[in-house]
């Protein structure tokens, strides 16, 4: 029974649907119990040659109910679980509601199917042969009888073809920007749309593979008659980045469950967008260095500044202010004083998302890539506040490249970048990500006075390699590494001490290194890191 | 196709049998002695034989459903290494994989030494392969290839632990590895 594999075309199906709604028709006969029995009354009207010009009116129909339908559910019973409608009333919808503008389901298109049998009748005809066997050998009629039985059921077994889903879908999520760690309550209503009975349905929801399912399972089984829908609830925890609901994977059985047919659909996408909170700043401490634009990192420039420097002699021209009247009053000499120049600093902050640097210590919480983002963000936020420029880049499997810059507009785009880029998505990239090439691009992109900040849990001696890199065409590196390691068991144990090696490693060619724990706020790190670098 | 031409023919034989009991006349040029007939019954019993062959040897195909409530799973760092460790017991005598384990070790070790003893590559090797950079004979037996220098009971007790010897050693190495470490921390 493989014809039905093959695609249909446009042309050729009202056809098949005719032999699919025959093979309905008998599905039912048999399994009157498991699919109700109005359904087939419509169907076998459709069947009885009803040609192919008519039937597009009729699904016209189907199409206006659904789109009427939500209201009259909605009004009834909002939010409840299985509600199919029974066939009367839709029956009354479609002829009573005009078409509203509200959306009801759409219908979905099939990316995949595959079609196999399940094997689960095989071996039944064990009894049918059994017993014919016996009855003819010993000539009783009986058993004879009994193996017409048996050849029923392996009829009724392998008659039917696997229903061809024809499935509209209505997604709705409770808030479609929520707050990080807020629940969204996800609700589908998935209806037959199609005109065969599906006696036995399962439908498993495509969830975002970074999103847990807080609540309830994201799937669910039913049968569904033409025009019969039902609603599925469950809840998802929110996390930083934009994520869609696109798919849903199904698995249709005929009535005796001998043929499945899976099908990848594709539905019409919602997406979730979480953005991270705005206020959040954690200080990193920044080298001495000098860059034209005034702002907090000191230098030894003497200049114009608030901290004292030196004195010089009185140069006609220098600012009244700035005349060291003590000394003047002293002796009589006129000088002038000096302020350390404080100056803007540009930092780049790099960080690492290549698929080893996801790791997690242990099953909870949150992983390296994920506590390395939100250390980005603070220490963003943080420069932008002291007046720093700060740009954004990635060691990423696309391109993430946010050039240095201030100001309320450039934090909202950076704010956007780090919680909904694609590249900085929370699961690891599929694709590799080519260290060497981006390494030079980013030191094509640097301003020769730009420092760097890398964060990275350090999983590879390629990070060490990125960081000294960096060093060395002189942008001063402090590497933020979200510590990932644990040391439980023989193997973790050696891991963080490669690890702690390897930050040894980066402070032994001038790179600052903060450590961060994973049981500690980044703000206590940074601040032990800062005592470690000034004491 | 054939399956459809079966069922045809299956269809056909049926509704003779039906006619068949209005119309007795219609079977009696079928013969019916007793050979026959025990042969027709021994060719469907083993027909039953048969089907019971092909229930054992066919697996059911239903379709796995994925998991969509689980958030992606990602690995702690060494993770690796412990499953390689964990396989010791099944590759016992896998040599190639010994091998590679205590390169491994002996790379972490060598560049620990270094920052403990503040050394060059090539003495800090000196002491791993010489066992002179820690106190615990089997760590330094994981090394040197050489018998570990303690008594015989110790030796036994190594023997009859549930772990091989070299598993044994090598986690008792990594251990070393980390005081020396935990050591130059103070």
């Amino acid at each position: 029974m493989t014809e039905d594999d093959t695609p249909r075309s446009d042309g050729g199906r009202s056809v098949d649907t005719t032999t699919a709604e025959a093979d309905a028709v008998e599905a039912d006969a048999a399994t009157a119990a498991a699919a109700g029995a109005d359904a087939p009354d419509a169907e076998t009207g459709g069947a009885d040659g009803v040609d192919a010009g008519v039937r597009p009116a009729e699904s016209n129909a189907t199409d206006a109910f659904a789109r009427d339908e939500p209201s009259v559910e909605e009004d009834a019973e909002p939010g409840r679980r299985e509600t199919p409608t029974p066939g009367g009333d839709s029956a009354e919808a479609r002829a009573d509601s005009e078409p509203a503008a509200s959306t009801g389901p759409v219908t979905t298109t099939v990316r995949s199917a595959t079609l196999r049998s399940t094997n689960h009748w095989v071996g039944f005809a064990t009894l049918a042969f059994l017993a014919g066997g016996l009855g003819v050998a010993l000539r009783s009629r009986s058993l004879l009888l009994a193996a017409v039985v048996g050849v029923g059921y392996l009829a009724y077994a392998n008659v039917t073809e696997a229903p061809e889903p024809r499935l509209a879908v209505e997604r709705t999520l409770s808030t479609e920007r929520p707050e990080p760690g807020d629940t969204v309550e996800v609700r589908v209503v998935v209806e037959n749309v199609g005109e065969t009975v599906l006696p036995d349905l399962r439908i498993v929801e495509q969830v975002p593979e970074a999103l847990a399912v807080t609540d309830g399972p994201a799937r669910t089984a039913t049968a569904l008659r033409p025009g019969a829908r039902m609603t599925f609830t469950y809840s998802v925890l929110a996390r930083r980045g934009a994520y869609e609901f696109d798919g849903l994977t199904v698995m249709a059985r005929n009535a005796s469950g001998s043929r499945e047919r899976e099908c990848d659909l594709s539905t019409e996408p919602i997406s979730i967008t979480c953005l991270a909170p705005i206020d959040a700043t954690a200080a990193v401490p920044l080298r001495g260095l000098t860059s034209p634009y005034t702002g907090r990192v000191s230098t030894d420039t003497s200049g114009e500044g608030t901290e004292f420097a030196s004195l010089r002699e009185y140069q006609h021209g220098d600012a009244l202010s700035r005349i060291d009247w003590n000394s003047y009053a002293r002796d009589g000499t006129l000088a002038t004083m000096e302020f350390r120049e404080e100056r803007m600093a540009t930092v780049v902050v790099v960080l690492d998302l290549r698929g080893a640097a996801y790791l997690q210590a242990g099953e909870d919480g949150l992983h390296a890539v994920d506590r390395g983002i939100d250390a980005t963000r603070r220490i963003f936020n943080s420069l932008l506040d002291t007046g720093d420029r700060v740009g954004l880049a990635a060691f990423a499997s696309e391109s993430v490249w946010l050039a240095p810059g201030a100001g309320a507009t450039h934090q909202a785009r950076a704010r956007d970048l780090l919680s909904t880029h694609p590249a900085l998505s929370p699961t690891p990239p599929d694709e590799r990500v080519y260290v060497r090439w981006q390494l030079r691009r980013l030191h094509q992109r640097l301003d020769d006075d730009a420092q760097v900040v890398f964060v990275s849990p350090v999983p590879d001696d390629t990070s060490t390699l990125v960081a000294r890199s960096l060093q060395v065409r002189g942008h001063p590196v402090t590497v933020v590494s979200p510590d990932a390691t644990l040391r439980d068991t023989p193997g973790h144990t050696l891991a963080a001490i490669e690890r702690s090696n390897r930050l040894n490693d980066l402070r032994g060619s001038g790179v600052r290194v903060v450590d961060w724990a994973g049981d500690e706020r980044l703000g206590e790190a940074l601040e032990r890191a800062r005592r470690r670098w000034s004491g | 196709m054939s399956r459809s031409v079966t069922a045809v023919l299956g269809a056909l034989l049926g509704i003779i049998g039906l006619v068949a009991i209005a119309v007795p006349g219609l079977t009696t040029p079928l013969p019916t002695g007793d050979a026959f007939v025990l042969l027709v019954g021994v060719v469907l019993v083993l027909g039953a034989v048969g089907q019971i062959q092909r229930r054992r040897t066919t697996e059911l195909r239903y379709a796995e459903t994925p998991d969509a409530e689980l958030a992606v799973d990602l690995p702690t760092p060494g993770d690796d290494l412990d499953r390689r460790l964990d396989r010791l017991r099944l590759t016992r005598f896998n040599e190639a994989q010994r091998h590679r384990l205590r390169d491994e070790l002996g790379d972490v070790a060598v560049t620990t030494i270094q920052r403990r003893e503040r050394c060059s590559p090539a003495e800090a090797t000196e002491a791993l392969e010489a066992g002179t950079w820690t106190d615990d004979p089997f760590a330094a037996a994981f090394f040197t290839g050489l018998a570990p220098d303690v008594g015989a009971s110790a030796r036994v007790r190594e023997l009859l632990h549930r772990e091989s010897p070299f598993k044994r050693r090598a986690i008792r190495a990594i251990e070393a590895i980390e005081r020396l470490q935990e050591g130059e921390d103070d």
